[in-house]
């Protein structure tokens, strides 16, 4: 089977609450219930917060997790995955490259400065 | 249709309340979940074991199976004529003799779940695929395998140039079907980004080390160095020092003028060995330069 893809960005652009909860996986009652534990916000209504709670809500079926338990997950795996990316950031910016070598040296005396 | 013993599977009793079932569940999920157990065979127990959690803990429907009676497992068995109507699944004797004993309360729960509901979203699916630094820069074609309730299908899906790390494709409505009106399903294609030996990855961006002899590091160079499209020459500015960022504008991940960078990390290296000659020329150089690249440290310590 052949199909025309849509290219889903992970950005921050906030998304209509019935796209972000076919995305998330959840009824838009359910995501007005995790706007109700303040487990969202608004303006938190981004492609890469859906796919966090889609994440966490699969995670919630295999473990029969509650609703909020679902939704602190997903503030955990956004955690998670701002800071898998600051890592990677991190890896990219150092050589990669690094030679570990054991040298001798000595101690040298302190000199008083007047 | 074979018996399938659910309370056994669960290693509850049959007389387990609903908090027991629970218990049982969360610790046999946490046993065999394919995210967490190392243990061969651990994806099929867990079928089993949310299989069973299913039926039992959906009060009709363990009123159903129960109603079944106790057998030995994998013994052949039939629902008695009126388990049927008992149960609000008239009609069931439409599963033939290889039903499966799961499918037939699914559908005795979607008989009871259709009365009176509203329309229900066909089922999602996801699936991952990782990809050459390359081929997410041009753009492939991925065969993947979705095993759908009705056996296994192929997809042909098409990935366009320029996607990144993580990024998601959604095939709309190509799920499962919806019911009631309800939307068809979507499937949904997670992208990894397969480990470069020479490029690192930052969002759009790449970036690599630039192995710079001393004096190229110092004077400047041209350098001929590998993009994604293709080998460039580059200018190095004199006096580049060790972990300087050069940038080639335009020539990281993405597309059109949604295109990343390429930074080129700056490593000074020196022979492993020198020759007679450059010994004595680096000799020359060290008595003649004035240059102290640790004046920074000495300051800070003073």
């Amino acid at each position: 089977m052949t199909s025309a893809v849509e290219h889903l960005e992970a950005g921050d652009e906030v998304l209509r609450a019935d796209e972000f909860a076919r995305i998330a996986g959840l009824q838009e009652s359910q995501v007005r219930e995790l706007l109700d534990y303040q487990l969202l916000s608004a303006p938190r209504l981004d492609m890469r917060t859906a796919f966090a709670l889609r994440e966490a809500n699969r995670i919630g079926r295999d473990f029969d997790l509650d609703l909020f338990s679902v939704g602190l997950l997903a503030g955990y795996l956004r955690r998670i995955e701002g800071l898998e990316s600051e890592v990677q950031w991190l890896r990219a910016e150092r050589p990669a490259r690094a030679v570990y070598t054991e040298v001798s040296f000595t101690s040298v005396e302190l000199h008083s400065h007047r | 249709m074979k018996y399938k013993d659910y309370y056994a599977t669960l290693e509850v009793p049959r007389d387990a309340d609903a908090d027991a079932i629970k218990k049982a569940y969360r610790r046999l999920a946490r046993k065999y979940h394919p995210d967490v157990s190392t243990e061969s065979g651990a994806e099929n127990r867990f079928k089993e074991v949310t299989e069973a959690y299913e039926t039992l803990r959906d009060p009709e429907k363990r009123a159903a199976y129960d109603a079944l009676g106790q057998r030995r497992p994998g013994e052949e068995m039939h629902p008695q004529p009126d388990w049927g109507e008992q149960f609000g699944a008239g009609g069931f004797e439409g599963f033939g003799g290889d039903a499966d004993l799961a499918d037939l309360l699914a559908a005795l729960a979607a008989r009871h779940a259709g009365q009176g509901r509203g329309p229900q979203h066909g089922r999602d699916y996801d699936l991952s695929a990782a990809i050459s630094l390359e081929d997410a820069h041009r753009g492939t074609h991925l065969q993947l395998q979705l095993q759908r309730p009705d056996g296994p299908q192929t997809l042909q899906v098409t990935v366009p140039a320029g996607v990144t790390q993580g990024q998601k494709l959604r095939l709309r409505g190509q799920g499962g079907k919806g019911a009631r009106g309800g939307a068809d399903g979507d499937i949904y294609v997670h992208l990894e980004l397969l480990p470069h030996p020479r490029y690192r990855v930052q969002g759009k961006d790449l970036s690599f080390d630039l192995p710079l002899a001393p004096w190229e590091a110092a004077l400047g160079a041209e350098v001929r160095v590998p993009t994604l499209d293709g080998d460039v020459m580059m200018t190095v500015p004199p006096g580049s020092h060790s972990g300087r960022k050069l940038r080639l504008r335009g020539r990281g991940l993405g597309s059109g003028n949604k295109r990343g960078d390429l930074y080129a990390i700056v490593t000074i290296d020196v022979p492993g060995t020198l020759t007679p000659r450059e010994k004595e020329l680096f000799t020359a150089l060290a008595n003649e330069s004035r240059f102290d690249p640790r004046s920074n440290l000495e300051e800070k310590q003073s």
